[in-house]
């Protein structure tokens, strides 16, 4: 018993000891650590190069930012023949090691999208210290490193800013979210095409901003098909069912415009096949308050003006929907919006005949959109208050 | 039980001391004096010669109609004046006859008066008695002495326990004094089934043990066992009730017991009510009580007096702080090594500025601050209490701002630290086992991150899962979980719920008969 | 030995931890998709499978108990029965070879793939072998604890999956045909070996084992659909790309500030691997020292000495992902499935049929 005792407490100690020792050292300190923000990646003459934004933590004096004049973040970029070789490479720069898991945004640089999308984000797929939930983006019209450089108006962390963008955008239903996850499962898909939100910079005197800039249209194989401008992209939330709020302005019987805020809306489809034309029924159900309106003197009552209300909420849609379906249906395999899996799942067997031939049948469906618009609350003012006061 | 005794002198002496030996209890051995003689002068002389001359032991010779009667007893362990008025005056004045057979039965019956009174005959018991406070009467002729209850034990006033503060329960406590203790226990349990019997340890200490049961709802098993341990204790001295924690503890190796400690006879008598054995122990404030659940560390009396919601809510902050107590240092540490990904991006960015200017890893800081904060504890523990104010102050600048400022440790470790101090002494009971498991926590998280803190809190749980004595396990009524007696354990159901039902530990005792033999292979 | 008493709750408990560890170290494979809707559908065979596994073991159990105590004791002497324990102490070394194989590739490609793990697994065999000395009643008393700490802390990262879900997510059903569901099903079906323990402990289990059993396997079906259907859900083909499906799924989980949840979350899972390779060594040290008297005398040097070999052969294993598939091949699983929850308690029925037939033939 003795032994096994002496030998128990020795196995322990050569643990702790091997831990402790600087041979193998538990854990990484804080200080040490490169966390990231952002990443960028550019691709050209067949090098990546990746630019990163990092917190800046060797910063001296409080936290709180007063009584410092040094910068939140610092920028850098490296070059390398994969995207992780490059990201292995800043740690010769900034002499810490990458953390992944805090990176808010992958942007990719305008040349990067040209390569096949799944070689580029194959490393966020693999290592296991980056989420699976950051986001991507595309930098329209310039590079990433670009992107990330950009001298914005506000000091702090500016992929924060990207971030926070892109995720309002998707919450007002203007713009796709695309997440490592998604772009996955979208190219997994065999006939899913992929739609990341696109960001561009503009110059605004001495200083440059951000602005979403539509969206960059990728193939079911990965590659890259064209932008769509932000205006044909809002219909993408409706034929995707992310409508989650936003807002949506109706012209109503050329009287005069309304705008609305969405408060949810959801969207069902039926497929039915006619003469080996598919036909898409796309049901959107919206409910929503008004916030402005003008011309309301011109109807005669109450209903009449809901009513003309819900039919111009309704046209309006229709109008956003088919802008956005005609144009992505002008690209071949820019099935972006999962018609394919929606096939996939309602009719199985009529699926696998098509499937190989998706890319050719998605610009022959045919589309119909109804929607039922319920008007919640009129906000704080009756229709006729105006008329009352004169 | 041995003591150690060094055999010759040190390295400087004239010789080395070649080897340490014991002095075993067992070799012990006390004078014997044998029976009580019939020459009253004679044992009067034993008695002095038994003490060798201590002045505080008194002999008095004088005489009862003719026949020669001694004296003898211990200064300062009785009252003179009650020696003087009802025993010594009645005897010397007393002018008839004495009846030719029994005299001592006459005198004690007849002469002097006084409630605790008894013959013996063997002078070595009666020595003892004399020890403990007692009035010696030898009678010329007799092979008999009369003890005579005159006890003045001095003894401290009865106050509130300082451990075990309550709100809401009463203001006493136990004292040194067995007896008095016996009464404020015998005065909240008026019933016949409160059974004591008495029991005297320890080798040289001679110190009495009162075991304490309630009849009918102490399971016999359990209480055969503790009088059973407690007659096989081989030791020379109980000077404390955790002297006798060691034969009582059979998991001696763990560090919690199930033992139960208390200063309060209200908790003790509750306890009792539940089915334990209570212990009281001369010289000692405390008493002990087995068997005793993890889970009563958590509760008080005052559970029982406020509403139970809040009762409910109290016991599960005690435990929260527990649980915070024993493991945020050592999470803090292993989230800070090594899933710093776990941590809000601002939140982590605050902490990697602070952290980035000190000197020492998250595991280093963390030891140095408790270490320093277990050193102003004890400080403040066995210092003279006049000097406290200096060392909070000290204890505070130090750990507080100077360590900080000087960047040994970060402000976050700080916050962490003192939080966990200040949990840590809200069970006191459990205090010993959280310095220790904090510390062991620190390391393991410090070395494997959070994944090594969840194996050990495993080890944790489960070798106290596997704690049972005296038949009930340790973890119950959680686990084994036992419905009717959890509604009174982690949280407390109101006065009508539970009824007239009283916590029973005999409820979770397991039996020793065997289950079904079904291939065992 | 009143230290390895347990109630049946207390050891279903441990059972169902033990079960729980193979789904959240679920790997994916190429022979089976996770990112099916059929996923969800498969723990439903497992519990039907799991159900006729234990008809044979019941009918053991109830034979057994129809016999007197010196009919036991006297079985229990015979040299077979020493080789059928000794076969189930071999089984269960494999299996628990496999479980803390599975649980290397799990931490060093999960937990800290930049640091080398090997201490750490270390580290956790000794402590289990430590631990399996306590006894089955603590260990299963435990269980009862990480049991709710385990629901508790998956349930909540499910409520904040919850919004993650995408109906797109889902296929068809019986996609690749039901000859394919009914062949992956079988494969999920054979994780649970611990089931062929049962008659091993029985005799310290007092209380309906056979109740318990059933609301165990419907219990465990039912939670690994419902952790299947958020992997599925939240991942969809995303599923397929990741070595262990149900880690990314929850790596998705995040609350409010706290975006990162998994490191919490594999840590309470730690308890499930420490509960089942404890419960593997106590049955490997419980089963040799009943054929073995000299182990009987030396239970905790065995228990090391398993130890010892489990950690070295886990070294050589682990330093080459090749013979890490060869450990996690079908083949194996299937063996390790099939000799103790099939084939063992068959040639026990077999045993018991001749001695019945034989001691028939002496009355008559």
């Amino acid at each position: 018993m003795r032994k096994i005792k002496i030998v128990t407490v020795f196995l322990l100690c050569l643990f702790c000891v091997t831990l402790f020792s600087s041979c193998e050292k538990p854990g990484t300190e804080l200080s040490e650590l490169m966390i990231m923000q952002g990443i960028g990646i550019d691709f050209e003459n067949d090098i990546y190069t990746v630019t990163v934004e990092i917190l800046n933590n060797e910063q001296s004096g409080s936290p709180g930012g007063d009584g410092t004049s040094e910068n939140k973040t610092k920028i850098y970029s490296a070059k390398g023949e994969t995207v992780s070789e490059a990201l292995r490479k800043l740690t010769e720069k900034s002499g810490n090691e990458p953390l992944f898991a805090h990176n808010r945004v992958v942007v990719l640089g305008e040349k990067a999208i040209n390569r096949d999308l799944r070689d580029v984000i194959d490393f966020f797929e693999r290592d296991y210290d980056s989420r699976v939930s950051q986001l991507i983006c595309v930098a329209k019209n310039s590079s990433a490193e670009d992107l990330i450089r950009a001298e914005l108006f506000k000091d702090g962390v500016k992929c924060e800013i990207l971030e926070n963008m892109l995720e309002e955008g998707y919450n007002n239903s203007i713009i796709p979210r695309v997440r490592i996850i998604d772009a996955v499962n979208h190219l997994k898909d065999a006939t899913s095409g992929l739609c990341i939100p696109a960001v561009s910079v503009q110059k605004n005197g001495e200083n440059e901003n951000y602005f979403l800039d539509g969206c960059g249209v990728f193939g079911a194989d990965g590659k890259f098909l064209k932008y769509i401008d932000s205006a044909t992209a809002e219909g993408l939330a409706f034929l995707n069912d992310t409508v989650k709020k936003g807002y949506i302005t109706a012209h109503i019987s050329d009287k005069g415009k309304a705008t609305f805020l969405i408060n949810k809306g959801t969207t069902s489809f039926e497929i039915i096949e006619d003469d080996g034309v598919l036909k898409y029924n796309m049901k959107i159900k919206l409910s929503c308050d008004l916030d402005e309106i003008e011309g309301q003197e011109n109807f005669k009552n109450d209903t009449e003006i809901l009513n003309a209300l819900q039919k111009g909420v309704g046209e309006s849609i229709c109008k956003k929907v088919e802008n956005t379906f005609v144009s992505l249906q002008n690209t071949p395999s820019s099935d972006v919006i999962r018609f394919g899996k929606r096939l996939r799942l309602e009719n199985l067997d009529l699926y696998n005949t098509l499937a190989d031939d998706w890319g050719n049948i998605f610009p022959e469906i045919k589309l119909s959109v109804t929607v039922e618009t319920t008007i919640r609350r009129i906000g704080e003012e009756t229709f006729n208050s105006q008329k009352e006061i004169s | 039980m041995y003591i150690l005794i060094k055999k010759g002198k040190n390295i400087f002496g004239d010789y080395v001391t070649e080897k340490n030996t014991f002095l075993n209890i067992d070799n012990l051995t006390e004078e014997s004096f044998g029976d009580i003689r019939e020459n009253a002068v004679e044992n009067g002389r034993l008695i002095k010669q038994a003490f060798e001359g201590s002045f505080d032991i008194v002999v008095k010779k004088g005489y009862c109609n003719g026949k020669c009667v001694v004296f003898a007893n211990c200064d300062g362990l009785c009252n003179s004046q009650k020696i003087a008025d009802n025993a010594i005056r009645p005897i010397l004045s007393y002018k008839g006859e004495l009846p030719e057979d029994s005299p001592l039965d006459f005198i004690a019956d007849r002469i002097i008066c006084g409630t605790e009174q008894k013959k013996e005959t063997s002078l070595d018991n009666a020595i003892m008695q004399l020890l403990r406070g007692t009035l010696l009467i030898f009678l010329e002729g007799q092979k008999e002495c009369i003890i005579f209850g005159v006890q003045n034990i001095p003894e401290r006033a009865i106050t509130e326990p300082d451990t075990e503060v309550q709100e809401f329960g009463s203001r006493e406590g136990f004292t040194e004094n067995i007896k008095t203790n016996l009464t404020l226990v015998r005065k909240r349990l008026c019933t016949t089934n409160f059974k004591i019997e008495m029991l005297e340890t320890g080798k040289t200490g001679k110190t009495r043990v009162l075991i304490c049961y309630m009849k009918g709802r102490v399971n016999p098993d359990t209480l055969e066992e503790v009088r059973s341990r407690l007659q096989g204790l081989n030791i020379d001295m109980v000077l404390g009730a955790g002297y006798l924690r060691k034969t009582l503890d059979t998991k001696r190796k763990s560090l919690f017991t199930m033992v139960g400690e208390t200063q309060r006879p209200d908790t003790f008598a509750a306890k009792l009510c539940e089915g334990k054995v209570g212990l009281i122990i001369d010289g000692t404030p405390f008493a002990l009580v087995v068997p005793r659940l993890f889970i009563e560390n958590f509760q008080t009396l005052d559970d029982y007096v406020n509403r139970p919601f809040y009762a409910a809510f109290m016991r599960s902050v005690r435990i929260l702080a527990f649980l915070i107590s024993v493991f945020l240092p050592g999470v803090f540490v292993s989230i800070g090594l090594f899933h710093q990904e776990m941590l809000p991006d601002d939140m982590l960015y605050n902490i990697v500025i602070m952290e980035s200017n000190t000197l020492f890893t998250l595991t280093i800081e963390a030891l140095i601050i408790h270490f320093i904060y277990e050193i102003v504890r004890e400080a403040g523990l066995r210092m003279p209490k006049t000097v406290g104010h200096a060392i909070s102050i000290v204890g505070a600048l130090v750990i507080g701002d100077a360590a900080v400022t000087a960047g040994l440790i970060g402000a976050p470790m700080l916050i962490v630290v003192a939080l966990t101090a200040i949990c840590s002494l809200v069970s006191s009971d459990v205090y010993q086992p959280i310095a220790i498991l904090r510390i062991v926590f620190i390391l393991i998280g410090g070395s494997t991150g959070l994944y090594g803190i969840v194996i050990g809190a495993a080890v944790f749980v489960i070798s106290l899962a596997s704690m049972t004595d005296y038949g009930v396990p340790f973890l119950a009524p959680l686990t084994p979980y036992d419905k009717a007696l959890f509604r009174d354990s982690v949280f407390r159901l109101s006065n009508e719920k539970l009824g007239a039902r009283i916590f029973d530990i005999n409820g979770l005792k397991m039996t020793k008969e065997e289950g079904k033999n079904v291939n065992d292979a | 030995m009143l230290k390895d008493r347990a109630t049946p709750s207390q050891f279903f408990s441990l059972l169902y931890l033990s079960v729980l560890s193979s789904i959240f170290m679920y790997i994916a494979d190429r022979r089976v998709s996770v990112a099916q809707t059929d996923s969800l559908l498969r723990p439903l065979v497992f519990a039907v499978i799991s159900i006729v596994a234990f008809l044979p073991m019941c009918y053991l159990m109830n034979k057994y108990k129809v016999f007197s105590q010196e009919q036991r004791n006297e079985l229990s002497k015979s040299k077979m029965f020493k080789i059928i324990s000794v076969l189930y102490g071999v089984v269960y070394f494999f299996d628990a070879l496999i479980t803390a194989a599975r649980f290397d590739l799990f931490a060093s490609s999960e937990l800290f793939p930049d640091k080398d793990m090997t201490f750490f697994l270390v580290g956790l065999i000794i402590v289990c072998c430590f631990l399996s000395h306590l006894g089955l009643g603590g260990l299963s008393r435990a269980s009862t604890v990480f049991l709710m700490i385990v629901v508790l802390a998956t349930g909540f990262a499910a409520l904040t999956l919850f919004q993650e879900v995408d109906f797109l997510n889902f296929t068809p059903v019986f996609e690749n045909g039901v000859t394919d569901f009914a062949k992956d099903s079988l494969y999920f079906s054979i994780q649970a070996s611990e089931i062929g323990t049962i008659p091993l402990v029985v005799s310290n289990i007092k209380g309906n084992v056979k109740k318990n059993y059933f609301l165990w396997s419907i219990l465990s079906a039912v939670s690994f659909s419902v952790i299947l259907f958020f992997v599925v859900g939240t991942l969809g083909e995303f599923a397929d790309t990741q070595l262990f499906p149900t880690y990314a799924a929850i790596s998705l989980a995040e609350f409010g500030l706290f975006e990162r949840l998994d490191a919490l979350e594999t840590a309470i899972w730690i308890l499930c691997i420490v509960v089942k390779l404890t419960f593997f060594i106590y049955i490997i040290v419980r089963t040799f020292s009943f054929s073995f008297k000299k182990i009987n005398k030396h239970r905790k040097l065995f228990s090391a000495f398993i130890g010892v070999a489990i950690a070295s052969i886990l070294v050589f294993v682990s330093s080459n992902i090749v013979r890490f598939s060869f450990v996690s091949s079908a083949a194996v699983a299937i063996g390790v499935y099939v000799v103790p929850v099939i084939i063992l308690p068959a040639i026990l029925i077999g045993v018991n049929f001749i001695y019945d037939r034989r001691k028939n033939y002496e009355k008559n």
